[in-house]
């Protein structure tokens, strides 16, 4: 089976519900940390002893509490509060520079079997002796596993060919203590419940309107980390998020999603009610103008990415490929491992990742954490410096040239961690207003001949592969687009095509960036999970892009009316 | 390695009682399904001829604990709402079929089914019920026109059975569950009972699970209106109790931690208390339910399906099926027996059939088999035991007329044993539950897997490990034995019942996870029915221990994972 590497980044998607409730024991950090540490030094004396002994162990707790509460048309489906606290043990035998972890050559099966019995439930409620046995026991599983690994990964060193990249597997790092107190917020659900009625209420009115709905999330997370180097961290981390989607469906068959999504780290950085109640109204209205909108057919040709669709776009097509641990594995596409130091984007553009800042022209950044999933201090990245590329986002795991982590392992609770991306900043040295790039794209389509261009204004989200066995593609699916005419007709709403692409091709066609700069909060999912990301970017004239049909459904509306007899046109209601 | 395993569950009697004020959502699902039978119809076809509508409100509360402490306790309110929609007629309609054209069959199935919300929102309700019935409405028809081209396409071996039979009207209120749990109070409990692991240093692994369910049904179908509802928690064994239960079961457990390994063995075994529960929920269970095949557009998975989910009894009526000496029957209204509750016990099922007492053997002969309003050939008339989407056992009664003491029944074994000629024989206390089974497995998807295909024809069953076994010798010493395992079984070994007790378990068991293949395939019949998956839902058996001779049992082979290398944390 050949390795499929897809990654998504997502918003208005509801993940599964899950749901709980929480006692009031307050965590013990230090505590805690002390019998993870304790436990961990018990058992590396021992095993050390063994005949294939390991030279690094790590534990890595997340307790995790969530609280949930999702609706539908103004009444509630879910209500949750729930804590959950996954463990991820990591036993490496070898050394730093072969260990147990090496990539084994085409063998994806295993390693999928091998993902899905990662995470390991503990205890939510202080509970000291069995933290101790569940430690003890996933050590051993962990240890015996190590050396079955390296044993097979030895094997394949002198059956097979010379690996490109010969870098160590694992870097040296200064071992480094932090504690930070956990974060005890506990918001009102049951206010939030009647935010959710309130604010998916008025999709009832609309009957084109066939699903509509919104959810709130809390999520608090304590990480507790230790290793056999003498690191040693316990750190909170905390996101919330208010989203809301509705669903129209054109006559003939096409649904036609628009989502609002707010991130915040607390309750006050949350719009007013009557903000958000202003932001549903505008949606319906679109939706209502998209369900009647034409359709595009498949062209070619310039195009305007809002801010917003330009940080996806960037976080597909270059973002992905600047994962570290994807400059390795024989099985990747490597679109940049050999481009360092030469130009891969116009001069003009920058593209920076940085964990550290939680906000950035008072957009708040779900790509925040302090501490990365190795335990190693977070830290801001310029990947590529006026168009050359300088650097790649690192974990542990070393890559040619390219020796040390920089803080960006991440997973979600209890997965093993990979390089991933924080927070994306596109910074642009050539900007000019709004209004000037929109005459650019003018004069662009008149250059080329054709008699309009596109602006995407609204995205839900894209995915790419980077893989070597399936063409190195990205697709970014648009919400909102107009059609910008060169004639000076206005603007006009159109429906039906998702943005593609392959991803070199198209960084040599940015030709200019607009001055309004946009964020997208998402949630970003590849092979250690999800994480939390966001991609800040001003907008972007392309000189060309590609658009394909998008797929539609092939039900008809439905056959009876609403069963609510007090519907109202939407035309006297936005008037 | 080793696993214990203890389920506290607590589950609801039915209450019959006045209805005070139709409820909200009852009035929701009428008023729709008025509607849906007078309007809903796509121009040039015809409309529904049946429609209903299930909906469970469950809230759950799951507690787990694992080497002692709690890692989980998720709770969960919801309603779910499943749809049985058919067009054409009772004699051909759009059910049971499975369909692998170019429209994904699991999205089409699972269309009839949809969260409601948990506020009692009349219009909201309506219109999420309103979504869901044109779906439903929409596949029905495809799939009614696919069934008839399949039928014309393929010859028919045998006589077609009508798809569906004709119901009486019924109605049946009670009192809605208030959904109070006290939650604080099962973690204290579940906290009590698993903290007695850790100071067992030699336990690797130890769990400890509560599950709270209060489930409250609302059914409604166009032929006639029933609502029921209920429970009220019933009273658990006190703590103490359970904790004396557990303590022994550590005893028990390092008992067999040091316990010779078992060798091949074939000869009489004797399943004692939970062990013949155990035999009846991972084995017999299944044949007593009238389930057919479902037709299919694809001749591979006809051939698949067809010998698993035929149950073989069917053609069986009449004919000896087990010793002569034994008798079984479906008793589904009983709600107490001998000072237990009854926890399979209901008035009516998910079709709105009042749950009715089958003979389902009599002195060793097959009489009737559970049935639902999918007919089965033989058996055109539903008894009541539609739950979940298929028919499921109730509460089934297994009697015996050579009932011995449990001292003479043993004696019973030793002269088997003596007969064969065996040097020793085998004792069952209880077999690996199979939600554990699927556990080591890594995933319960292999775990089904690998379960079904284990069990190759249509008359055999797999058992889990035995995790407590004695070897009886004829002098009657008894010793623990451990890394053994059953070969497959045949259902013929009813036939093969020698003896049974004098005293009786009464075993309740979740009836959605028997983990075996009858249950993946259940899901799917479910699915084809009409049903729903994830139900609670409970089944009931109340029998002896039974000694059966020629039973097959292997040494446990493969590589065993050596002990852990460094001591326990608690050893001192």
């Amino acid at each position: 089976m050949p390795k499929q590497a897809v990654h998504m980044i997502v918003t208005g998607c509801f993940l599964v519900l899950s749901v709980m409730v929480s006692a009031g024991h307050s965590q013990d950090i230090s505590g805690r940390l002390e019998v993870m540490q304790k436990e961990l030094n018990r058992n590396f004396e021992t095993l050390r002893k063994e005949k294939a002994p390991p030279y690094y162990m790590s534990y890595s707790i997340d307790s995790v509490r969530t609280q949930f509460v999702t609706g539908n048309f103004g009444a509630i489906l879910n209500k949750a509060d729930n804590k959950s606290s996954y463990l991820r043990v990591d036993v490496r035998t070898g050394s730093y520079h072969l260990d147990s972890s090496h990539e084994l050559r085409g063998s994806s099966t295993s390693s999928l079997l091998g993902r899905l019995s990662e995470s390991i439930p503990v205890p939510i409620y202080e509970s000291p002796d069995a933290l101790r046995i569940i430690l003890w026991r996933e050590t051993d599983k962990a240890y015996k596993n190590a050396v079955d690994s390296l044993a097979r990964v030895k094997s394949q060193q002198s059956l097979m060919v010379n690996e490109e990249d010969q870098s160590d597997d694992f870097s040296k790092i200064e071992p480094l203590t932090a504690m930070e107190e956990p974060i005890e917020v506990s918001v009102d659900l049951d206010l939030w419940a009647d935010r959710i009625r309130k604010y998916t209420e008025g999709f009832k009115k609309y009957p084109f309107i066939l699903s509509a709905g919104g959810s709130f999330r809390n999520e608090i997370r304590q990480k507790f980390f230790v290793n056999t180097e003498g690191t040693s961290v316990s750190v909170p981390t905390i996101y919330m998020n208010l989203q809301i989607s509705a669903v129209a469906k054109a006559d003939d068959g096409m649904e036609l999603p628009l989502y609002l999504s707010y991130f915040g780290f607390e309750e006050s950085d949350f719009p007013s009610e009557d903000r958000v109640l202003a932001d549903v109204r505008s949606m319906i209205e679109t939706l209502d103008r998209l369900r009647t909108a034409p359709l595009v057919e498949p062209f070619t040709g310039p195009a305007i990415l809002s801010g917003k669709a330009s940080g996806v776009f960037f976080h597909e097509i270059l973002g992905h490929r600047l994962e570290g641990h994807r400059q390795k594995s024989e099985s990747e596409g490597q679109t940049f491992k050999k481009q360092v130091g030469k130009q891969i984007l116009p001069e003009f553009l920058s593209v920076i990742f940085d964990p550290t800042i939680k906000e950035l022209y008072d957009y708040k950044l779900s790509g925040y954490y302090s501490f990365d999933e190795e335990g190693v201090r977070a830290r801001k990245v310029t990947t590529v410096d006026k168009g050359i590329l300088e650097n790649f986002l690192m974990s542990r795991s070393p890559i040619e040239n390219f020796p040390n982590s920089n803080g960006h392992a991440r997973s979600q609770p209890g997965r093993k961690p990979v390089s991933r991306q924080s927070n994306l900043i596109v910074h642009s040295d050539k900007t000019m207003s709004e209004e000037r790039l929109r005459q650019a794209l003018i004069e662009e389509c008149v250059k080329q001949d054709k008699d309009f261009g596109l602006i995407f204004t609204e995205i839900s989200g894209g995915q790419t592969t980077t893989g070597r066995s399936s063409p190195n593609a990205f697709n970014v699916t648009p919400l909102v687009v107009f059609r910008v005419f060169t004639d000076g007709r206005p603007d006009e709403l159109v429906r039906g095509v998702n943005l593609i692409g392959t991803p070199l091709t198209t960084f040599g066609k940015i030709i200019a960036t607009g001055s309004e700069v946009e964020v997208f909060n998402g949630t970003c999912g590849a092979e250690s999970g999800s994480v939390p990301v966001s991609a800040v970017s001003p907008s972007v004239l392309v000189s060309e892009i590609e658009v394909q049909k998008k797929s539609k459904s092939q039900e008809k509306p439905p056959i009876l009316p609403p069963p609510t007899t007090t519907l109202r046109s939407i035309r006297q209601e936005t008037k | 390695m080793k696993k214990y395993f203890v389920t506290v569950l607590i589950l609801l009697a039915y209450q019959v009682a006045a209805r005070a004020q139709e409820p909200v959502l009852m009035r929701a699902m009428e008023d729709e399904m008025a509607r849906s039978m007078e309007e809903l119809k796509l121009d040039g076809k015809e409309g529904p001829y049946y429609l209903s509508y299930l909906v469970m409100d469950s809230y759950q509360l799951s507690i787990r604990a694992d080497s002692g402490a709690i890692i989980a306790n998720p709770e969960n309110h919801f309603r779910r709402l499943s749809i049985n929609l058919r067009v054409g007629d009772y004699n051909l309609d759009n059910s049971n079929f499975l369909s692998l054209g170019s429209t994904s069959q699991l999205s089409q199935l699972l269309s009839a089914s949809a969260s409601l919300s948990i506020d009692d929102n009349y219009d909201v309700l309506r219109r999420q019920i309103w979504l869901a019935t044109d779906r439903t409405y929409k596949n029905a028809l495809d799939m009614l026109d696919k069934k008839k081209v399949s039928i014309q396409n393929t010859v028919q071996t045998e006589e077609r059975v009508p798809d569906f039979s004709k119901g009486a009207a019924t109605s049946f209120f009670a009192e809605e569950a208030s959904p109070a749990i006290q939650k604080d109070r099962w973690i204290q409990t579940v906290d009590k009972l698993a903290s007695l692991f850790p100071a067992q240093p030699l336990i690797r692994k130890s769990k400890v699970t509560a599950s709270v369910t209060i489930k409250n049904s609302y059914y409604v179908n166009s032929e006639g209106a029933l609502s029921y509802a209920a429970s009220r928690p019933e009273e658990l064994p006190a703590v103490e109790r359970m904790q004396n239960d557990i303590k022994a079961m550590i005893q028990d457990l390092l008992t067999t931690r040091s316990a010779p390994v078992a060798e091949d063995y074939s000869g009489p075994v004797l399943f004692t208390g939970q062990a013949a529960g155990d035999l009846f929920v991972q084995g017999i269970a299944r044949f007593l339910s009238g389930t057919k095949a479902p037709l299919s557009d694809r001749e591979q998975i006809s051939s698949l399906l067809g010998p698993m989910s035929e149950n073989p009894f069917l053609k069986r009526i009449n004919r000896r099926v087990a010793s002569n000496f034994i008798s079984m029957k479906a008793i589904p209204t009983l709600k107490n027996y001998d000072g237990r509750k009854l926890l399979g016990s209901y008035e009516i099922d998910d079709e709105g059939v009042r749950g009715q007492d089958v003979q389902l053997i009599q002195d060793g002969m097959l009489k009737n088999l559970l049935t639902t309003r999918t007919p089965v050939k033989g058996f055109n008339q539903s008894n009541g035991h539609f739950r979940g989407g298929a028919p499921v056992p109730s509460v089934i009664h297994i009697t015996s007329t050579n009932a011995l003491s449990s001292e003479d029944l043993k004696q019973e074994l030793i002269l088997a044993i003596e007969d064969e000629g065996l040097p020793y024989g085998y004792m069952v206390k209880g077999l690996t539950p199979p939600s554990e089974v699927a556990e080591l497995a890594g995933s319960n998807l292999l775990a089904g897997l690998r379960s079904q295909s284990g069990a190759p024809t249509a008359t055999q069953f797999t058992l889990t490990r035995p995790c407590s076994v004695l070897r009886v010798y004829p002098d009657g010493k008894e010793e623990p034995v451990r890394g053994i395992e059953f070969r497959s079984l045949n259902i013929s070994a009813l036939r093969n019942i020698v003896a049974t007790s004098d005293d009786e378990i009464v075993y309740n068991y979740p009836a959605n996870a028997a983990g075996s293949a009858a249950s993946t395939l259940g899901s799917i019949a479910a699915l084809l029915g009409g049903g729903m998956l994830g139900g609670d839902y409970y089944s009931t058996v109340i029998t002896p221990s039974l000694l059966i001779n020629e039973i097959d049992l292997k040494k446990i082979s493969g590589n065993f994972e050596k002990p852990p290398i460094v001591d326990p944390p608690m050893a001192k």
